[in-house]
């Protein structure tokens, strides 16, 4: 099975590199695209999804840049396994709940992950650490292009890319970034500024998509129009956008020390201490602690945890990875004491007081 | 739990902090004082729900009596209405006069792809682009008044439309 490779290593966007990765852990890009030959995957047989999925496998083989990519068939996997590729961020929870013949074809460090069959026939999508919108959106960019001389898209010149949702229509692209913003939410400004997100069009989500709450103070933030501007417009409308939310998450965290210096201390020192300490611990708690402490590295309250152990350790105390470090199935009871271990060994030797 | 600083007396689920001046200022408000006072909280807006806009559709297929199909699929418009889905590309041609104010809506007025096409498809989105670029231009030309250039423009836009419908 070449997911039991996947778990040794955290994925490229965990990170914690690239510019403003102290608030934006990740840029996400995703390309809609679909096969003029056939019926979108919601109305196809069994069959035709499996010639499909062949048909794109095959596609993918001859090209530069997807020929290296690992194929995960998700047809005979495990839920378990399932959720271990969502929560990665490789596969969405469509996906994951579908039926029949459906895969995810995925490079190396996990920056580009092909779905094929989820709503549309082909899925790409370039995730990146930090904010770097254009270079993830080239990673895919380039791989489209090269299977579109093999692949015959749906496509139509005035509606550009057809999906089997019209509101993907057009360029077929959801461009996203994760943002953590602890700041807003403590001075309570995060409802202020989610209404100027809104009112620009944009979608806000939490950590893991559509109906997902938001843990750990890390929200998801997207385009919702797909159609009548370029890819490069669509990619800088975000940008610049998000910009105006950075520099306010910014202003907001000195604010905070400004006016409740000690309160703030206090929170990030306690969740600090309860991380390291803990013997049982569920994931709500632990994610906003882990917010805290990933809040108190960047104001400089503690020092030195590397945001790379952070960002990993958000992604590997969910359930599914949790279970595929520990190599067996837990129950809920039993993964609390496993993640609150998982951590201190984490946390080990980390943000010592000199 | 806080009550309502403003009616006192439902419980608050609206909080709202101010810092100004280095004084922190908090005020508890329930939803309701705090839609009056323009605070209310946009929830995410439902794109699914906008399109599917659920058990209004057998009422509607009764009163019109008709209801379009595609022949490829054989989805039928009240079909993609309730589950917000097509069935196959062909659905954008067989629905298209329904469509595509559906999609105006959805997309903020848009309905013109800009973006990028698949190999092979140059010809047509090159001339569709510059369509777009020379009807935009003389937008600008009647907002700055320039109408000589204006005339310039409509005429081009002209010639490159009948091209585009040969």
């Amino acid at each position: 099975m070449p997911i039991n490779n996947l778990v040794k290593t955290p994925g490229q966007w965990l990170m914690g590199e690239g510019p403003q990765s102290d608030i934006v852990l990740s840029s996400r890009v995703r390309l809609a695209r679909n096969l003029a030959r056939h019926h979108f995957v919601g109305r196809v047989s069994d069959t035709e999804k499996r010639e499909i999925a062949d048909e794109v496998r095959d596609a993918l083989s001859t090209t530069s840049s997807g020929k290296d990519l690992l194929y995960c068939d998700l047809e005979p996997m495990t839920s378990l396994e399932r959720r271990f590729l969502v929560e990665r961020h490789l596969i969405s929870r469509e996906q994951e709940r579908g039926g029949g013949a459906r895969g995810v074809a995925v490079n190396k460090d996990e920056t580009v992950a092909i779905m094929v069959n989820e709503e549309d026939h082909l899925r790409m999508q370039g995730i990146m650490s930090g904010m770097q919108l254009h270079e993830t959106f080239s990673a895919i960019d380039k791989l489209d292009d090269e299977l579109s001389t093999v692949l015959d898209y749906a496509y139509d010149d005035k509606l550009g890319y057809l999906t089997a949702c019209p509101t993907n229509v057009g360029t077929g692209m959801r461009v996203s970034v994760m943002l953590h913003l602890p700041g807003l939410v403590m001075t309570r400004h995060i409802e202020k500024a989610f209404r100027a997100v809104h009112d620009h069009r944009l979608t806000v989500r939490g950590l893991y998509g559509e109906g997902t709450e938001a843990q750990g103070e890390l929200y998801q933030i997207s385009n919702q129009i797909t159609i009548g501007r370029s890819e490069t417009e669509i990619i800088e409308d975000l940008r610049s956008m998000m910009d105006g939310v950075i520099e306010y998450e910014r202003k907001s965290r000195e604010r905070l020390m400004e006016v409740d210096a000690a309160k703030v201390e206090d929170r990030v020192w306690r969740a600090y201490a309860t991380l390291q300490h803990a013997r049982v611990i569920s994931s709500e708690e632990a994610m906003s602690h882990l917010s805290s402490v990933r809040l108190g590295v960047c104001l400089g309250i503690l020092p030195k945890i590397d945001m790379h152990t952070i960002n990993q350790v958000f992604v590997y105390t969910q359930p599914a990875h949790l279970q595929r470090v520990e190599g067996r199935e837990l129950e809920a009871e039993a993964r609390d004491v496993a993640r609150a271990g998982y951590i201190r060994e984490k946390l080990k030797g980390e943000g010592k007081v000199n | 739990m806080y009550i309502c600083q403003i009616c006192n007396k439902n419980p608050a689920t609206v909080h709202l902090t101010d810092i100004h001046n280095n004084v922190k200022k908090e005020l508890h408000m329930c939803e309701e004082c705090a839609g009056k006072k323009g605070f209310s909280i946009k929830h995410n807006i439902n794109i699914p729900g906008m399109i599917s806009s659920g058990d209004e559709q057998p009422t509607e297929k009764k009163k019109t009596g008709k209801d379009i199909t595609c022949n490829d699929c054989g989805m039928s418009w009240s079909e993609f209405r309730a589950n917000g889905r097509f069935g196959c590309a062909k659905d954008y041609e067989a629905f298209k006069e329904k469509l595509l104010p559906l999609i105006s809506d959805i997309q903020a007025n848009e309905m013109e792809h800009v973006g990028k096409h698949p190999a092979g498809a140059e010809n047509q989105s090159s001339k569709r682009r510059e369509v777009i670029e020379c009807r935009k231009q003389l937008r600008e030309a009647v907002e700055r008044e320039a109408y000589e250039e204006a005339a310039k423009l409509r005429d081009k836009l002209k010639e490159l439309e009948d091209e585009m419908s040969k």
